[in-house]
C-alpha cells in the first residue's frame, strides 16, 4: 500500500502515505469483512504518536470524519497500492472509531476505524475503445447509423483484451446529436451483448417464408432497399412469416434472451388490435412467447422477448432454427402488415430511453447516462448546462472484464423511424476489483 | 433478479433518489386480474427532509416494476405508505378516500317497478380530489324513504369521511432506520373504485296499475303495445308484463314481437311462452325470455303481441295491468277481437330488456375504464355466448361486475378470465390459454419450460396449463397465481 486516504468532498484526510497527519505514525488494514449489508467492513489501526494538541487536533478531525459522513457527504476511501499512478476509490457509508485497549500514551494511541465501504474498489472514469465499420479503437465518440444494412451500422464492438478490473463494471454512454440537425430523436433503445463480438443478423421482412399473400415490394427509403407485405383476412391466430436462423449464430448463448425490435413501413394503415407474438423452433417448438398489440403510431416498436432454448450450444452447435411470426386480429376484414426488418437485440444489458413528456434530443445536446448513479440528463453544449428529458428504464449496460461486447442501438424521431439517422456514441467504465494489496 | 421500480411523472421522484434506490420486497399476479400486489422501500435518508404533503399526492399514482432487460413485470398503483421514523410509523391510504358519491333509498312502492327497489340520489362529487385522484366512487344504501335525507348523507360521507387519507398512528417494537415503504395494487383493483351501472338496454313503460285488460276471452282474444327504440339497436332477449290469471286455465301464454304493418302487428318477428306454472298465486311481474336476441332496428315501430296458447275461454282467461293515466308516448295499446285491432285508451305496463354477451358487457366496462384512463385497452380473445340484460342498476363495482361475468364462464361451460397485460390493456380469454410447450412444476414449486427456460414473463405463464410433479401429463392444472419474493418466483394458487 502506497498511500492509504479518505475523501470528503474536497477534502482529503490521509492515514498511510505522502501527506499524512504530523501525529499519525501507523497505518495497518486488517482484512476487509463482507457485511450481511452488501458492504464491506474495513477495519484500520491508526497509531498516533504526537503531543497532547496534535493527538486531540486528529481525533478531532476524525470525529468531523464520522459527522459529516453521517450527514451524507459524500465520502471516499483513496487507496494507491504501489507505484503505478493507478488509485482506486471505494464509497464509504458508515464510519466508527474507538480506542484499542491496551494502547498507552507512551507507544502511542491506537485507534481502531471501521469503515463500511462498497464491496469493491474502483479506477476513475476511463473511455473505451469502440469499433465498427466507421473506426477502430474510437474513445473520442464513435459513428452509429440507425440501419443495419451495407449503408450503416447500428453497433460497435468492444473487445475484452486489456480491459480492466475483475468485477463487472458499470458504463456511462455519452450520445452526441450531432451529425443530423433535420431531426430530434425521440426513443432510443440499447441491447448489450457480453461474450459476443457480432450481433445477430437483422431480419429482414423481404427475406421472410409465407405461406400467405406475400410479396416483396423495393423500396429505396427501406432498410436493404425492400420490405415485405403479407396479408391475411383470417381472425384466428395465424402464422404470417417466418425465418431459418443458423444455429451457429448462437454459439455460447443457451438460455439467453434476444428483445426483437421490428421496424414497420406505414404503421398507421394496419388494421387496429393487430397482436404479434413469436414461436420458435429447434427441432420442435422450444418457446412461444406472449403476444404484443401493435401501436398504429410507430415505426420503430419492441416485440416479445425470445428465449433461447437451454440446451448447451457450447461444444456442439445447434441445428437451425425457425422463427415463426404470428399475427390475430379478431376484427373482419383483411390485414397488410408491412414488414422492413427486424433487429435481434442482445438483452444481457439493456437500456431503453423513453422521452419524458415534452421531452426529446434535439441537434447538438448529448444524453449522458451511467446507470447506477442517477437518471439520465441531457447535456446542452451551447449553454454548458444540463436538463432532464427522459426516463432510463433497463437494468444498464454492464463490462465484464476480458470478455468481448456488443452495443446495439436504434432510436426513432417520433411516429418515423428515419434510416439515415446518426449520431456519435462514446463509452467510458470504471474498473471495478474486489480485493486490493 | 434485479428489478427496477419506475414511478410516473418526475413529481414523485421529489427528494428521493428514485429508480434504483427502490427495492422490490415482493410482488404477486393472480388470475383473473394479472398484476396483483406488490411491496416496494426505500431507506430515507433524512426524514425531516421528506414532505408530509407531498407523500399523501402520491397515493393513487401509476408505478411499474421492470425487469433487467425493461419488460414491465408488474404494474399498478400506490394504495399504501408508511413511512417508519425510529419507533414511529405514520400511514396514508386510498382505502377510505372518496371522490363521488351516491345514495339510494327504498322505492315508496315496490310494485311499481319490477327492475329495482331503490330510487338513486344525484352524484355527489369533490372536484379537487377528482381531478388529483380521479373517480373513486361510493355507493350508500339508506333505509328510510327520503331524498333530502340520502342526498345529505352522500355529502356527509363525501366531506367527512372520503378526505381522509390517514392511517392510525402504529408504535414499533423497535428503533428502525428510517424507510419509506409503498403498497401497491394492480390495475385490475382499480377497477374497484368506480361503480358499474347501465342506463341503456331497457324499454318500458311502468306506471299505471289500477286498471286491468282481460284477454283470452271472446271479444277481447289479444292484446298488443307498440314501442318504438331509441336512437341505437336494441337486441331484445327479455319482455316483462304484469299478469293474473282468473280461474284455473292450464294453457301457456306466447309474447310474440312482430313488425309494425300500417298501425297493427304485422310479421311475427319471434315469441316466447311462459309456462302454466308461473302463472298460478295472483299478480305478479312475469318475464318471457328469448331463445335468441332479437336485433331491433333502431328508431322503428314494433308491436308486442299477448295471447294464450289455448281455446278462448270467458271463465278461464287472463289479466294485465295497464296505465289509464299518464300514458306511454311512444305507442299505443289495441286489442283484437277476433276480427280487427281495436284502439284502447290505455297502455300496458311493460318492460322490454336487451341483452349482449357477457364479454361485450366487459368491453364495454373495460371501454369506460379506458376513457377514464384506468385502462389502456381491451381485447376480447373469446366471446362466451351468455348473454344477460344490459340494463344494470348503480350497485357493484366494475371489479365485481367482471368477476361475476367472468365467473359465469362459456356456453360451452369452457371457463374465462382476464388480466390487465403490461401495456394496460385488459385481455379476456378461454381458460387454459393456448401456449406452449407445457409447463412443467418441479418438486420445489418452481416452474419449467421443457427446455429448461423457467424466467418468462409471469403475465405469460398465468393461466397456462402445467404438469405436476409424480402426475400423468395429461393431468395439468391451470396456473393462477405466482409470487416473486427475494427467493425467485413461485406458484401460489392453481
Amino acid at each position: 500500500m502506497k498511500r492509504l486516504a479518505i475523501k470528503i468532498n474536497q477534502d482529503e484526510f490521509v492515514f498511510h502515505g505522502s501527506g499524512s497527519a504530523l501525529a499519525l505514525r501507523g497505518c495497518q488494514r486488517h482484512p476487509s469483512q463482507r457485511l450481511p449489508s452488501g458492504l464491506s467492513l474495513e477495519k484500520l489501526d491508526l497509531i498516533l504518536q504526537g503531543t497532547a494538541t496534535q493527538t486531540r487536533a486528529l481525533i478531532s478531525q476524525l470525529q468531523m470524519l464520522v459527522e459529516r459522513t453521517r450527514l451524507g457527504h459524500s465520502t471516499w476511501l483513496v487507496l494507491q497500492p504501489d507505484d503505478s499512478p493507478e488509485v482506486y476509490q471505494s464509497c464509504v457509508y458508515a464510519v466508527d472509531f474507538n480506542w484499542i485497549l491496551g494502547s498507552v500514551q507512551a507507544k502511542g494511541i491506537g485507534i481502531r476505524l471501521e469503515l463500511q465501504r462498497q464491496d469493491f474498489w474502483q479506477l476513475p472514469w476511463q473511455a473505451l475503445a469502440l469499433n465498427n465499420s466507421h473506426g477502430s479503437a474510437v474513445t473520442d465518440g464513435l459513428q452509429i447509423d440507425n440501419r443495419a444494412d451495407g449503408a450503416g451500422q447500428n453497433w460497435c464492438w468492444i473487445t475484452g483484451e486489456g480491459l480492466l478490473g475483475d468485477l463487472p463494471a458499470a458504463v456511462r454512454l455519452q450520445l452526441q446529436h450531432d451529425l443530423n440537425p433535420a431531426e430530434s430523436l425521440d426513443q432510443i433503445i440499447l441491447g448489450w451483448g457480453s461474450a459476443v463480438s457480432t450481433p445477430l443478423a437483422v431480419l429482414e421482412g423481404e427475406s421472410a417464408d409465407s405461406l400467405l399473400n406475400f410479396g416483396v415490394v423495393m423500396n429505396s427509403s427501406c432498410h436493404a432497399g425492400a420490405y415485405g407485405l403479407v396479408q391475411w383476412d383470417n381472425p384466428d391466430a395465424i402464422r404470417v412469416l417466418s425465418w431459418v436462423l443458423p444455429g451457429a449464430a448462437f454459439a455460447g448463448m443457451a438460455g439467453r434472451q434476444v428483445r426483437p425490435l421490428v421496424r414497420l413501413v406505414n404503421p398507421g394503415g394496419l388494421r387496429p388490435e393487430t397482436w404479434l407474438s413469436w414461436k420458435l423452433y429447434n427441432g420442435s417448438l422450444v418457446f412461444q412467447s406472449g403476444t404484443q398489440l401493435l401501436s398504429l403510431e410507430r415505426e420503430l416498436q419492441l416485440l416479445p422477448m425470445i428465449c433461447l432454448p437451454a440446451l448447451s450450444n457450447a461444444d456442439v452447435p445447434w441445428s437451425d432454427l425457425r422463427l415463426e411470426l404470428y399475427a390475430h386480429n379478431r376484427n373482419a376484414g383483411t390485414t397488410h402488415l408491412a414488414l422492413d426488418a427486424v433487429f435481434l437485440f442482445f438483452t444481457d444489458g439493456w437500456r431503453q430511453f423513453a422521452a419524458l413528456p415534452d421531452g426529446e434530443l434535439a441537434f447538438g445536446q448529448t444524453l449522458i447516462d451511467a446507470v447506477d448513479q442517477e437518471q439520465p440528463y441531457i447535456h446542452l453544449a451551447q449553454t454548458q448546462k444540463n436538463q432532464h428529458a427522459y426516463q432510463g428504464i433497463g437494468n444498464g449496460l454492464w463490462l465484464l472484464p476480458g470478455e468481448d461486447h456488443v452495443l446495439q442501438i436504434l432510436v426513432d424521431a417520433g411516429t418515423s423511424m428515419p434510416l439515415d439517422m446518426n449520431y456519435h456514441i462514446q463509452l467510458e467504465y470504471q474498473p471495478r476489483r474486489r480485493m486490493l494489496p | 433478479m434485479k428489478s427496477q421500480v419506475v414511478l410516473a411523472g418526475n413529481h414523485l421522484q421529489g427528494m428521493l433518489q428514485s429508480g434504483a434506490d427502490w427495492q422490490v420486497q415482493s410482488m404477486d399476479w393472480r388470475l383473473p386480474g394479472g398484476s396483483n400486489e406488490a411491496v416496494i422501500s426505500t431507506p430515507v435518508q433524512d426524514p425531516n427532509a421528506i414532505s408530509l404533503r407531498m407523500i399523501h399526492s402520491w397515493l393513487g399514482q401509476a408505478v411499474s416494476i421492470h425487469n433487467p432487460a425493461g419488460e414491465i413485470m408488474w404494474h399498478g398503483w400506490i394504495e399504501e405508505i408508511h413511512l417508519d421514523v425510529q419507533r414511529l410509523r405514520f400511514g396514508w391510504t386510498t382505502q377510505k378516500l372518496l371522490s363521488r358519491v351516491i345514495a339510494r333509498y327504498p322505492q315508496a312502492s315496490p310494485l311499481l317497478d319490477p327492475l329495482s327497489s331503490w330510487l338513486y340520489t344525484d352524484w355527489v362529487e369533490h372536484l379537487e380530489r377528482l381531478e388529483q385522484l380521479g373517480a373513486k366512487e361510493a355507493l350508500l344504501s339508506l333505509r328510510e324513504v327520503d331524498p333530502n335525507k340520502a342526498r345529505h348523507a352522500a355529502v356527509m360521507q363525501l366531506l367527512q369521511q372520503g378526505l381522509d387519507d390517514s392511517q392510525m398512528l402504529v408504535l414499533l417494537p423497535q428503533k428502525r432506520a428510517p424507510q419509506l415503504t409503498m403498497r401497491l395494487k394492480g390495475y385490475w383493483h382499480r377497477l374497484d373504485w368506480t361503480l358499474d351501472g347501465e342506463d341503456s338496454g331497457l324499454i318500458a313503460h311502468l306506471p299505471g296499475g289500477k286498471s286491468q285488460q282481460s284477454f283470452g276471452l271472446s271479444g277481447s282474444e289479444r292484446l298488443a303495445q307498440s314501442f318504438t327504440t331509441g336512437a341505437e339497436a336494441f337486441s331484445l332477449g327479455q319482455i316483462g308484463l304484469r299478469i293474473a290469471m282468473l280461474g284455473a286455465a292450464s294453457d301457456e301464454l306466447r309474447v310474440k314481437i312482430c313488425a309494425d304493418n300500417a298501425g297493427v302487428p304485422g310479421t311475427e318477428l319471434t315469441s316466447s311462452l311462459l309456462s302454466n306454472v308461473y302463472l298460478q298465486g295472483g299478480w305478479r311481474w312475469q318475464a318471457w325470455l328469448l331463445d335468441a336476441p332479437l336485433a331491433l332496428n333502431a328508431n322503428t315501430r314494433y308491436w308486442l303481441v299477448l295471447e294464450r296458447s289455448g281455446a278462448l275461454d270467458t271463465s278461464q282467461y287472463y289479466e294485465v295491468e295497464t296505465d289509464d293515466g299518464r300514458g306511454y308516448p311512444d305507442g299505443e295499446c289495441k286489442r283484437w277481437n277476433g276480427s280487427s285491432w281495436l284502439l284502447l285508451n290505455q297502455d300496458l305496463r311493460f318492460s322490454l330488456m336487451a341483452v349482449s354477451e357477457t364479454t361485450e358487457l366487459m368491453r364495454e366496462v373495460a371501454q369506460q375504464a379506458v376513457q377514464g384512463g384506468v385502462l389502456q385497452g381491451v381485447q376480447i380473445w373469446q366471446e362466451s355466448g351468455v348473454w344477460l340484460p344490459r340494463w344494470r342498476e348503480v350497485e357493484k363495482t366494475r371489479k365485481e361486475a367482471l368477476e361475476e361475468w367472468l365467473a359465469l364462464g362459456c356456453a360451452d361451460e369452457s371457463p374465462l378470465s382476464a388480466l390487465v397485460n403490461a401495456d394496460g390493456v385488459l385481455e379476456v380469454f378461454r381458460l387454459p390459454r393456448q401456449i406452449e410447450p407445457l409447463l412443467q412444476l418441479d418438486a420445489e414449486g418452481r416452474l419449467r419450460l421443457p427446455y429448461g427456460i423457467a424466467d418468462a414473463h409471469p403475465l405469460d405463464l398465468l393461466g397456462r396449463r402445467m404438469v405436476l410433479p409424480l402426475m400423468e401429463a395429461e393431468q395439468t392444472q391451470v396456473v393462477r397465481g405466482l409470487r416473486w419474493t427475494g427467493e425467485g418466483l413461485e406458484i401460489v394458487d392453481s
